[in-house]
């Protein structure tokens, strides 16, 4: 896989994580280790170095608060034009899956 | 520990930071993932080992996270900046806005010096800095021959093409002579069409292309060659209308048909030209006109790229010095020189722009103060909304960025305004030619000068703006609030700049004053010379029976010389005619002379005198008295002894004794006989040589006696001479309708002509002195007027105290008098140091004239006086009880 499109995938995920809500780095790094069942090896630090580079983007907005065990944690939130990002990616992979899929699945050759 | 997060989270306060940030949020994760783990029954270093695996390399993601919210915090910072300046800008145009009459005051200003800079320095762009229209500009080299008693005389044909052979400084050298004319016939009315002769390699040396056509290449010049000629685009456009068809037809000069080869580009003029030929074939048709000993052409010579100027002319000098030996008869005492082509075309008129971009740069530098002033006294009211905003937090810089871009706001639109008036200004230099500023037609606004004006917008705005920004800034808030917005703390150190400013105002007002006046004294002296003959209704126009088959030999010439003549003198209104080689103030031809009596001690050192070929009626009709003996007279013909006429000067310079008439004259070295010729009168002296220059000495031959093809035809009427021109014409068209009456104007037109330069710069500098006047009178007038209404109180208490109306008004004139005598006293000590610029363009008038500096001293006392005395009065009006209660 290259890395671009590594990155892609790395920052759908991301945004999709932020989509339930606010979250500090460690939370998302949970929530996408526990929903991908670790199908994926994914680095920590490249999570946290994704967050970073869609905030640059204007994706994601962060903030210092307390983490549910009062301690200072900065919590990252979906802005905007983040959603609107999210939405827009997840069409496009939704399309490029289907498409895959019909091939890998046909019966015949097509014509 | 504890502190140190807590100090990390109070500069966070004051704005984040982005490195401590990223280092936290790390620790923050690793230290969950390690309690997580080890909640799940890892111990606490195998936890924290696992933690570290995830995380990957941390030293890698973290410099990631770093330059991610670096370039963030970069593009937020740009932002930040910009939505400032807008914020600024807005709040600048508001408060201008709100202040119509000081906004408008300081543009109109700003406009005046900004516009008048912008002017001078388009001239002195396209004069002085744009190249010239050819190859390599730089390397071209003007080059003329010398002699022991003139600096600089023209070449000769055949030492030029000794020159050219064993010279090794130049790639090659060219010759030119401008100076001739044609008849132009076949084309409806005879018409006189200006030539230049130029040598077959003079365009290719140059490196100019042509805008049509082919221009002359060398072979055009070998003897035989077809007849060709080159036409200026000027001519071209107004004669031929721009067609292009006439490429390669004919076209008839002086009865020789000459086939049209090209036309030059419209920046490639050769002086004032119309048509350029070759010169192989003028001289192949008059050899002795070319010979050697006959000087009559302009050298340029292109550098090679490794030579410097000194050493290529040191080996031309070399090639002069053979030629003496080789030549002794013609070419003893004959030397070379040059100088880069730029300073032979613009060195004369280096100096007075140099002096008009001074002065401009004064009117700026005053405008600057003026507007500083201004500024100043804004802010004093102003005080309590500084202060008020400082209280609310503004920050110092804040302020000062706040009050620059008001400034800058103001310097923008100034110039904006600026260029209109540098655009109208530079019609109005074209149009105020004097006809001596060479390339005047290559100046345009272009972009440089637009470059210009913007840089010294900006400039200016940062220079009348710190000051005052600055200092408004160092208020402290609470004094300017307490003192309920008078400003007396601050007040003191602004009212102490605007005095020094005014001070400087005044001191260069003095030194543009004192410029003009030099200017205007020795314009009045240069009009009031005497140019030894009366200018007044003479009209004047050139008139040549030359070239062609017409006319034979002198005879026939001369015949039609004494028809028009003739003709002229009977046309009504004209009380005077005659003819002259030369008009008065521009006697071109010189000789070395020999005096039969005078023993020659050096023939090298030869006397030079002015030599014009004159019909007899010459002195009559320009009133030039006779000293002593006789006049000319008709009897003076052709096989009667040779007579000559001298000036008064050179009798008295050569035969101081009185014993001039009846003395001998050989012009050359005596060795032809047939050039001997007798004094028989005495005339008094009159310029020669433009009216500067004192008359150099003249000697006045018999036109019947000379041979006799071109000169100036000279009418003095009784009628004005506007309604002569026609008349002329036809007593011409009578004699021959083929010869046209070239170049008609008025000698008082010509002498015009001599003074249109100084006129040119003593009325650039006068405005310029006008306008710096101006605004230092307004400055003192501000000064002293803001002064009076922020001392009312103390006046009032003064008056209450028992201080007469006279005390008050005594005490604010005596405050103007003392800024405007300190700047008076400084602006004269400039004036002194500087005054040697302008002493080349004074005539009959030192440098440091006194009389010009004390009254200008005077004047601008006067003026400070008057400025001073509204204010003054206003204050002795003053009511002590009103001021009192308002204080």
């Amino acid at each position: 896989m290259t890395n671009d499109l590594l990155q892609g995938t790395l920052d759908v995920l991301v945004l999709k994580a932020l989509s339930w809500g606010a979250r500090h780095g460690h939370g998302v790094a949970r929530l996408i280790h526990q929903t991908t069942d670790g199908d994926f090896e994914i680095l920590d630090g490249s999570l946290y170095a994704a967050l970073h580079r869609l905030e640059e983007r204007g994706w994601v907005d962060s903030e210092w608060g307390l983490s549910d065990k009062g301690k200072r944690a900065r919590f990252y939130s979906l802005t905007k034009r983040g959603r609107q990002q999210l939405r827009l990616e997840t069409a496009t992979w939704q399309r490029y899956v289907t498409s895959v899929s019909k091939l890998l699945t046909a019966a015949t050759v097509p014509v | 520990m504890v502190d140190a997060q807590r100090w990390r989270r109070y500069l966070r306060f004051w704005g984040s930071n982005a490195d401590a940030d990223v280092d936290e949020e790390i620790r923050f994760h690793m230290e969950e993932e390690t309690e997580e783990l080890v909640a799940r029954g890892m111990s606490h270093a195998a936890a924290r080992d696992e933690a570290l695996r995830r995380f990957g390399n941390v030293n890698h993601f973290r410099r990631e996270c770093r330059s991610a919210d670096e370039r963030r915090l970069g593009r937020e910072r740009r932002t930040e900046n910009l939505s400032v300046l807008v914020q600024d800008l807005r709040y600048a145009l508001r408060s201008l806005r709100h202040n119509p009459l000081f906004a408008g005051i300081a543009i109109l200003t700003l406009a005046l010096g900004i516009g008048a800079n912008t002017a001078i320095f388009s001239v002195v762009n396209g004069v002085l800095l744009k190249p010239l229209p050819y190859r390599e500009p730089d390397r071209l080299v003007t080059l003329w021959e010398t002699m022991k008693t003139a600096d600089q005389i023209t070449i000769n044909y055949w030492n030029w093409m000794d020159w050219r052979q064993r010279q090794r400084g130049f790639e090659d050298i060219t010759i030119w002579n401008p100076f001739g004319a044609f008849t132009m016939t076949g084309n409806g009315a005879a018409e006189r069409v200006r030539n230049a002769l130029v040598a077959g390699n003079y365009f290719q040396l140059l490196g100019v292309r042509p805008a049509l056509g082919r221009l002359i290449e060398p072979g055009d010049d070998s003897p035989s060659a077809p007849r060709v000629v080159v036409l200026t685009y000027g001519f071209f456009q107004s004669r031929f209308a721009g067609d292009a068809s006439l490429i390669g037809r004919s076209i008839t000069l002086d009865e020789i048909p000459h086939t049209v080869i090209g036309v030059l580009p419209p920046a490639v003029r050769v002086l004032n030209r119309d048509a350029i030929v070759p010169l192989g074939p003028e001289v192949a048709a008059n050899p002795p006109r070319f010979a050697r000993g006959n000087h009559s052409f302009f050298g340029i010579g292109r550098l090679k790229p490794d030579v410097t100027l000194d050493r290529a002319l040191a080996d031309l000098q070399r090639v002069s010095a053979e030629l003496s030996v080789e030549y002794p008869r013609e070419n003893t005492g004959i030397g070379s020189n040059g100088q880069p082509i730029m300073d032979t075309l613009v060195g004369r008129i280096k100096p007075a722009l140099r002096v008009l971009m001074i002065a401009v740069g004064f009117v700026l530098l005053i405008a600057c103060a003026n507007v500083a002033n201004l500024v100043l006294s804004r802010s004093a009211s102003r005080q309590r909304e500084f202060a008020l905003r400082t209280a609310l937090g503004a920050a110092r810089g804040r302020l000062v960025r706040q009050l620059l871009t008001e400034s800058l706001v103001l310097s923008i639109a100034g110039g904006a305004l600026g260029v209109g008036i540098a655009l109208a200004g530079v019609q109005l230099l074209i149009a105020l030619d004097p006809g001596s500023v060479p390339r005047l037609t290559d100046i345009t606004v272009d972009r440089t000068v637009l470059l210009f004006a913007v840089g010294v917008s900006l400039l200016t705005g940062v220079l009348f703006g710190l000051g005052p920004a600055l200092q408004s800034g160092n208020s402290a808030p609470v004094n300017a609030l307490k003192e309920g917005g008078r400003g007396a703390g601050a007040g003191v150190a602004r009212q102490r700049t605007r005095a020094v400013l005014t001070v400087a105002e005044v001191a260069m007002a003095v030194v543009l004053l004192a410029g003009a006046g030099l200017l205007l004294r020795s314009f009045a002296k240069l009009t009031s010379v005497d140019p030894g003959f009366e200018p007044a209704n003479v009209l004047t126009a050139r008139v040549t029976f030359g070239g062609g088959t017409k006319y034979q030999n002198n005879e026939q010439r001369q015949a039609a010389f004494d028809a028009l003549l003739a003709r002229v003198r009977a046309i009504p209104g004209v009380t005077h005619a005659t003819v002259g080689a030369d008009l008065p103030l521009e006697s071109n031809q010189q000789s070395g002379v020999t005096f039969e009596a005078i023993p020659v001690v050096d023939a090298t050192k030869r006397p030079m005198l002015g030599v014009v070929v004159v019909d007899p009626a010459y002195f009559e009709t320009l009133r030039i008295p006779l000293v002593s003996g006789r006049h000319l007279a008709a009897s003076d013909r052709p096989g009667q002894p040779r007579v000559i006429l001298i000036s008064e000067s050179a009798a008295k310079k050569f035969f101081p004794k009185g014993d001039v008439l009846g003395q001998r004259m050989n012009q050359g070295d005596g060795s032809d006989p047939s050039r001997w010729f007798t004094i028989v009168g005495v005339v008094k002296d009159t310029r020669t040589n433009g009216l500067t220059q004192q008359p150099r000495g003249t000697v006045y031959m018999a036109r019947a006696q000379e041979e006799f093809r071109t000169g100036w035809l000279m009418v003095r009427s009784s009628v004005p001479t506007e309604q002569l021109t026609a008349s002329l014409r036809s007593a011409l068209a009578e004699v021959d309708p083929n010869v046209p009456l070239a170049l008609v104007s008025t000698m008082d037109a010509a002498l015009a002509e001599y003074v249109a330069e100084p006129r040119f710069s003593m009325l650039l500098v006068t405005i310029f002195a006008g306008v710096a006047l101006l605004l230092a009178s307004v400055g003192i007038y501000g000064v002293i007027s803001y002064n009076v209404t922020q001392r009312s109180n103390e006046i009032g208490v003064r008056m209450a105290l028992g201080a007469q109306r006279s005390d008050v008004v005594g005490l604010v004139v005596g405050q103007a008098m003392t800024m405007s005598a300190a700047g008076v006293a400084i602006g004269v000590v400039l004036a002194l140091w500087g005054s040697k610029m302008l002493s080349s363009m004074l005539f009959g008038v030192g440098p440091r004239d006194p009389l010009v500096l004390g009254s200008v001293a005077a004047f601008l006392i006067l003026v400070a006086l008057a400025a001073a005395l509204a204010p003054a009065l206003r204050a002795a009006r003053i009511d002590p009880t009103v001021a009192i209660r308002a204080g």
